[in-house]
């Protein structure tokens, strides 16, 4: 046992004295939380977000103004282009200039919905969009009836086109999440997969390159001449890269707390445990890996793509509810998925250890069968 | 010179025709990973597509009204026209059964029509859909949580315009059936459509989209944007860097090897040798850009409908990219050190550059002020907009240029480092 404790904490401190190292291990993981947030839907909050909108009014009578305020009532964010500049709109609303004029001759009149360029990505965001806009068409289409229906002379007026807006709605909906509320946002949302892909990726590359150099440069030999048996040797390389796993998930969960704020809810230990796990799996197959190949330069290739791999089928980079259900099967023969289910389970929706045991279980799987083939293929 | 350069280059061929696996490996990584976003998004990309929508409904309610609300959900009773796009995927449960499902990430959203609600509905009371969401799921819950809302802004139209004839339908429809009273509720509710019927159809406000041929025209003229597409020419950027970076990190081995040495001390000038790993980088180089992007043609069913830009960019920035890797290796000799930051620059240069993430979700900073300074972004953002956007020569010949003097200006300084090392007496 301390043979193995030596190894492994000796391992951890050639890894922690290489500068590039640290940067692959906390500043790049970083980086890509923070930048990988930006692209969580929503902020959290249990009714879906505002997205901003430009509108351009050409109507030169009442009701331009009118519909104008029922797209807000309806969830609408009208900005201003000059005034923010932060804020970029995906879609504008022409209103045409005889709308008023049209509409009060009863006769139909469109307003115009416009991408607006280099908006292309924003898919979400426009749906929502053109759904609020259907939404305040609805409801202005059906405040024309009512004011119209209630005795007034048609045309309607805009004092009472404005009663009937204020008017509160019949029929309400009312969202929110399962689980907690509000739901991890934004940093709360990115971090569990990419902490879940930089873990595979580094304890794949650096435990492949690792085992390979030592190997190669006779290090391995060397220490079969002292008092070290075999399978020491190789649960200390394991023990090392776990280690390594562990100051990872250490760092990134404690900026994300300190820096982020990061709410991992009353779970932290459960959400660890996970990570864990995980990190034993990863440096057991980067263990692999560097029992069955030599040239670095294969290593790295292998590494790189099935790391990548493993984090596009396991969920890390794109919502898994986006695929069919064959890649989402298909994802699950990779133990990144395990992982991001369990991290969801008790991250998103609240859930106790209690709720993770399957995956805990299969993950724990997937890292008894990778270390007992790199235990088979070890070579020194 | 030029006999030496030849044989150099059939050397390092002839080396990479034995050992393929590292540069298969690279050029696998783009393709896999577009075809799994492909294949995620629905085979052939040409739409975007959400996938099928599930979720729960719990009527609660068990009434008329809540079975028409149902029905018109799973889009059972409405015909081929009426039906929505998009692909619901109802299941009626009960409320427990239902949450329990959602917890288990089965489900992304559970809508629950509670009792109570068909009476007062029909009475005008104000009444409450609930919709619980999957907090693992972003975007299919948004899409349901939206359909509602243009469902409870119609339910909610239909009880203001219609709230006298509705009282009276609750009224109907509480006692027994009675023929003589629902008659003539069912003649004056088809009377107030009919009056209503030229305010509906086609509504008195409605909206219209460009045309894709319209909206390609304000554009410039482009061909109709395909995601698979933008996303394998910024693939396909970023690894062509990691692609670069083994073709001239082969000088590590040389000079591990010694080879340089050896030809120092015949005196032979290294220019050749250094040119022929440039050369060999360039190639390569070149013949990757063309399996990644000509496999996307196969493979994907896509096409580049401007292959002369195309072409001439990808050749700037191979020059770019060998300019740039030649530096590292000038920079960083020792192999194991180089390695690390290689790869790092490549990943840093691919996703600042936009070719990983739309560029609109990078910080306005950034956007604003770095990423222009940057050939990754001068290649992705010009191939992109020459592809989808219609840009024309003013646009990529310039980015062409930048790229070719970019990856020139850093041979010369690669070239000027290896000649300081050397004279300095670094180990060749």
């Amino acid at each position: 046992m301390k043979n193995i404790l030596s190894i492994g904490h000796n391992e951890l401190r050639l890894f922690m004295k290489s500068r590039t190292a640290l940067l692959w291990l906390f500043v790049l993981p970083l980086a890509f939380v923070a930048l990988m947030a930006r692209f969580s839907f929503g902020d959290g909050r249990s009714s879906n977000r505002f997205p901003p909108v430009l509108i351009e009014n050409a109507d030169t009578g009442f009701l331009g103004n009118v519909f104008i305020d029922t797209l807000s009532a309806q969830g609408l964010w009208r900005i201003d282009p000059e005034k923010d500049t932060k804020n970029k709109p995906i879609r504008t609303i022409r209103v045409p200039a005889d709308f008023t004029t049209r509409v009060l001759a009863r006769q139909p009149s469109n307003v115009e919905l416009v991408p607006v360029p280099g908006s292309e990505d924003a898919q979400g965001d426009a749906l929502v969009i053109e759904a609020r806009l259907v939404r305040a068409l609805v409801a202005l289409n059906s405040h024309l009836f009512e004011t119209s229906r209630q005795g007034t002379q048609w045309p309607p007026d805009e004092q009472a086109l404005r009663t009937a807006l204020a008017r509160p709605a019949l029929v309400t909906l009312d969202s929110k999440f399962a689980g907690r509320d509000p739901v991890p946002s934004g940093v709360g949302f990115s971090l569990p997969g990419n902490l879940v892909y930089f873990l595979t990726m580094n304890l794949l590359i650096f435990g492949g390159a690792t085992v390979a150099a030592t190997r190669r440069s006779g290090v391995l030999r060397r220490l079969l001449t002292l008092p070290v048996r075999r399978g020491e040797l190789i649960a200390g390389q394991l023990y090392g890269l776990w280690l390594l796993g562990a100051v990872q998930i250490a760092f990134l969960l404690l900026i994300g707390k300190l820096v982020f704020h990061l709410n991992l809810g009353a779970n932290t230990p459960g959400v660890v445990l996970v990570l864990l796990v995980y990190a034993w799996v990863a440096a057991a197959i980067g263990t692999l890996i560097g029992s069955l190949l030599d040239a670095h330069d294969r290593i790295v290739g292998v590494c790189v793509l099935a790391s990548i791999l493993m984090a596009a089928l396991g969920g890390c980079w794109f919502p898994m509810e986006l695929v069919p259900d064959v890649l989402r099967t298909a994802g699950h023969c990779v133990p990144t998925a395990w992982a991001l289910d369990a991290l969801h389970r008790l991250i998103s929706f609240g859930g106790s250890l209690g709720d993770v045991l399957r995956p805990l279980s299969v993950l724990a799987a997937f890292g008894a069968a990778a270390t007992a083939a790199a235990s088979r293929w070890f070579r020194v | 010179m030029i006999s030496m350069l030849r044989a150099l280059l059939a050397k390092d061929f002839a080396r990479t025709r034995r050992n393929p696996l590292p540069w298969l490996l690279f050029l696998l990584a783009p393709l896999c990973v577009a075809g799994i976003i492909g294949f995620a998004f629905g085979g052939s990309m040409r739409e975007q597509r959400i996938g099928t929508l599930r979720f729960a409904l719990v009527d609660e309610d068990n009434t008329l009204v809540s079975r028409f609300l149902r029905s018109g959900a799973s889009g059972e009773n409405l015909g081929a026209d009426r039906r929505s796009a998009l692909p619901l995927a109802p299941v009626l449960l009960t409320r427990e059964p239902a949450l329990a499902q959602l917890h288990d990430n089965q489900l992304s959203a559970v809508v629950i029509i509670p009792a109570g609600f068909s009476d007062d509905f029909l009475a005008g009371k104000q009444v409450t859909l609930e919709l619980v969401k999957n907090p693992a799921e972003s975007i299919k819950p948004t899409i349901i949580e939206e359909g509602l809302g243009i469902l409870t802004a119609g339910l909610d139209g239909l009880g203001r315009n219609f709230a006298p004839e509705l009282t009276e339908w609750r009224q109907a429809l509480s006692q027994s059936p009675d023929l003589e009273r629902i008659g003539p509720l069912l003649t004056r509710t088809g009377v107030r459509l009919r009056e209503l019927g030229p305010m509906i159809n086609p509504p008195l406000v409605g909206y219209c989209k460009p045309t894709a041929t319209a909206d390609g025209a304000a554009t410039g003229g482009g061909s109709s944007f395909n995601l698979f597409g933008n996303l394998l020419l910024g693939l396909a950027a970023m690894f062509m860097l990691f692609l670069g970076g083994l073709g001239l990190g082969d000088l590590h081995r040389e000079i591990e090897l010694r080879t340089l040495a050896r030809y120092q001390t015949l005196h032979v000038s290294l220019v050749p040798f250094l040119a022929a790993k440039v050369v060999f980088t360039g190639l390569m180089l070149l013949l990757c850009a063309a399996i990644i992007l000509g496999s996307g043609m196969v493979a994907f069913d896509l096409r580049w409908h401007q292959p002369l830009p195309l072409s001439a960019l990808t050749l700037g920035y191979v020059v770019f990219i060998a300019g740039l890797m030649a530096l590292l290796v000038a920079w960083i000799p020792d192999q194991r050190r180089a390695d690390p930051v290689r790869s790092m620059v490549s990943l840093v240069l691919g996703m600042a550059g936009g070719c990983a993430f739309p560029p609109e979700m990078l910080p306005a900073f950034f956007r604003t002020y770095l990423m222009p300074l940057l050939p990754t972004h001068w290649y992705t953002a010009t191939t992109r907009a020459v592809e989808y956007g219609g840009a024309g020569v003013d646009l990529w010949l310039p980015a062409t240029i930048k790229l070719t003097l970019a990856g020139i200006a850093l041979l010369a300084l690669a070239a000027w480092l290896f000649r300081r090392r050397f004279a300095q007496g670094a180990r060749a």
